[in-house]
């Protein structure tokens, strides 16, 4: 009978890990950025009743952000640098009406651009610093580029993210931490920045004092298989902390929300204590909003089960990492994972994270975002995120694609609904599903008048056992408009 | 194995539910505006238990499809079996990773709302509206 039992469980064990329950995996072949054909079929999206959509620029690579100038001219950036180490000029680009690209400026090997703000005849533009640290760059019309500010520390996972101009006459922009939580490890190594830079590493935007909880891994960076160094947080690679060490503080430092005046000035601190704050955007009540990255399973400390999250942004607030997820502590058994429980890596907490507006997918990397503002698109005041998509097995381990969508959230309950994701079986990207609709949405933004919504489409990028694999020439951006009343 | 396959005494009374799990799981999850038209929140027993859902579950399973997790919206449990998931962490041999949530964090009221969420999202099905595009 025990025998019997035995088989039935394992049976069905199998049917479900074989069947339609699928851990999802490594995809897409060998790693190669080669250009790749992508079919665009527009019903192969999925809307609410009304809505339709449309390609209107197609060919792009890796495209990440998107402005309009005061004519309602289109402007796009294409990122240059790109997870799975991929390095090409950032460009900004102008959409013409017939689909092709006119060049408004290019950058060097420091991508990754981010995203672009436009504001009185002047592009600003987030320039992530992967080799040579992030900006922000000030682009005139005709293509003349100076240095809003520089210096910021994105050489590591996280890069300085697209920003956002307010009424105030301040630009705010984001800038993303070093490691997924805290502690330089040999995930970095993989990434392929620690080679480059092994002194680098997370810096708090105050003074903190760490518990000294260190991580033995072995060394990457060395020829001898033994070899094992121990890392502390906040510290290089292979230098261990202590109990009650004290961190300084520095501005810029990681995963913060900064403003700086339009016309320059010192850099101001609003918030911090974000992993990747990489989409802004104002409310039509003038509320700050920020999508907040979420820990991946991996590295030295890794986190589970720990949603993106949308952000009010409150002036001098933080807002818990590497210590809290969401608003929760990570010592908790609801984050623990089988190798490394996230105890605290902080002796003292900088203050007490607020609630968030949402909890969005794990691994979703909810990116890009904006506010409607009329009635004429619908759902006013409702934030608009771009789900770029999941990058696991790298991240994690999920039972089915994460994002490749956008989503609607009413940020006064937290409620998050679909608004434009693949018609198929189940949810996924359209190079996994088959079809023309969406691939890795980035960035999305109404025009000026607020009837239309653009989405920036970064285009196909599998996960393949060597790595994220971006291919070239595959970026759209589709126009979402309200066609019939609902 | 074996060890694997030591059951408690209370994760025994569940085993009936591995068929039906397999059964059902290769029905499609998806219930979202875009693919089945908007779901009718008409009781406010319903609205709350959408807010706990997004609180609670929707990060690993967006809106009842697979993410962390796997799909709800195919997997017919009863609400007897909803609320001991939702309470207990421990699932078939102890397999999965989801925590178990504490009154403190999802009241038994709150718990009850959540319960006919889900049902309801279950249930929902395509609107003409969608259907005719």
């Amino acid at each position: 009978m025990k025998i019997l039992l035995r088989f039935y469980i394992v049976a069905l064990l199998l049917l479900l890990c074989s069947g339609c329950y699928k851990i999802k995996g490594s995809y897409g072949g060998p790693k190669n950025f080669n250009p790749q054909m992508r079919p665009l079929q527009p019903l192969d999206v999925a809307l609410p009743a009304g809505y339709t959509i449309e390609p209107i620029a197609s060919g792009l690579t890796y495209p990440t952000g998107i402005t309009f100038d005061e004519q309602g001219t289109v402007y796009v950036t294409e990122s240059g640098y790109a997870y799975g180490e991929v390095w090409l000029p950032p460009k900004l680009l102008r959409l013409n009406p017939d689909g092709t690209t006119t060049q408004i400026a290019a950058g060097d090997k420091n991508g990754p651009w981010t995203g672009t703000a436009y504001h009185d005849g002047f592009f600003y533009v987030s320039e992530g610093g992967q080799l040579e640290g992030g900006r922000i760059l000030k682009i005139s019309r005709t293509g003349q580029i100076t240095r809003l500010v520089e210096g910021l520390p994105s050489y590591g996972d996280h890069h300085t993210d697209a920003p956002v101009i307010g009424k105030d006459g301040y630009l705010y922009f984001g800038q993303g931490t070093a490691t997924n939580s805290g502690v330089v490890g040999t995930d970095n190594y993989h990434y392929g920045w620690l080679k480059r830079n092994p002194t680098f590493h997370d810096i708090p935007c105050q003074d903190i004092v760490l518990t000294g909880q260190n991580f033995t891994t072995y060394n990457p960076l060395t020829e001898d298989d033994k070899d094992e160094v121990t890392t502390g947080a906040y510290l290089p690679f292979g230098t261990p902390s202590t109990p009650n060490q004290t961190i300084k503080g520095a501005i810029p430092c990681s995963g913060a929300i900064f403003r700086v005046p339009l016309q320059g000035g010192p850099l101001e601190l609003v918030a911090w204590g974000l992993r990747n704050p990489y989409g802004l955007s104002f409310s039509p009540n003038g509320q700050l909003y920020v999508t907040d990255n979420g820990y991946d399973t991996r590295g030295s400390r890794p986190g589970y089960g720990t949603g993106d999250v949308l952000w009010a942004v409150q002036s001098g607030k933080w807002y818990g990492w590497p210590d809290f997820a969401s608003g929760q502590p990570m010592a908790s058994d609801d984050y623990k994972t089988p190798h490394d429980d996230p105890k605290f890596l902080l002796a003292q907490h900088p203050g007490t994270p607020p609630k968030p507006a949402a909890i969005l997918g794990v691994h979703s990397s909810s990116n890009g975002l904006d506010f409607s503002r009329t009635a004429t698109f619908g759902h006013v005041g409702e934030a608009f995120i771009a789900q770029f998509g999941d990058m696991t097995p790298e991240v994690g381990h999920t039972y089915g694609p994460v994002g490749f969508k956008v989503v609607r959230v009413n940020p006064a309950t937290g409620v998050i609904e679909d608004f434009a994701v693949n018609k198929s079986k189940t949810n996924g990207p359209a190079s996994i599903m088959k079809n023309g609709g969406l691939e890795r949405p980035i960035a999305v933004k109404f025009n000026p008048e607020g009837t239309a919504l653009y989405v920036v489409d970064f285009g196909i990028m599998p996960m393949t056992e060597q790595g994220p694999a971006p291919k070239q020439q595959t970026g759209v951006v589709w126009k979402i408009t309200k066609t019939a009343a609902r | 194995m074996k060890q694997l396959l030591k059951l408690p005494r209370n994760a025994r009374q569940w085993l009936w539910l591995l068929p039906v799990l397999v059964l059902s799981s290769c029905g499609s999850a998806r219930r979202s505006e875009p693919i089945l038209g908007p779901m009718k929140v008409q009781t406010q027993q319903l609205e709350n238990g959408r807010v706990v859902f997004m609180q609670h579950c929707q990060r690993c399973h967006p809106l009842g499809e697979a993410g962390l997790g796997p799909s709800l919206n195919n997997i017919p449990l009863p609400g007897a079996a909803l609320r001991f998931r939702v309470r207990s962490k421990a699932f078939f041999l102890g397999i999965g990773r989801m925590p178990s949530f504490k009154k403190h964090e999802i009241s038994p009221d709150q718990l009850d709302e959540l319960v006919v969420y889900m049902k309801a999202l279950r249930r929902h099905k395509r609107t003409e509206a969608v259907a005719s595009q």
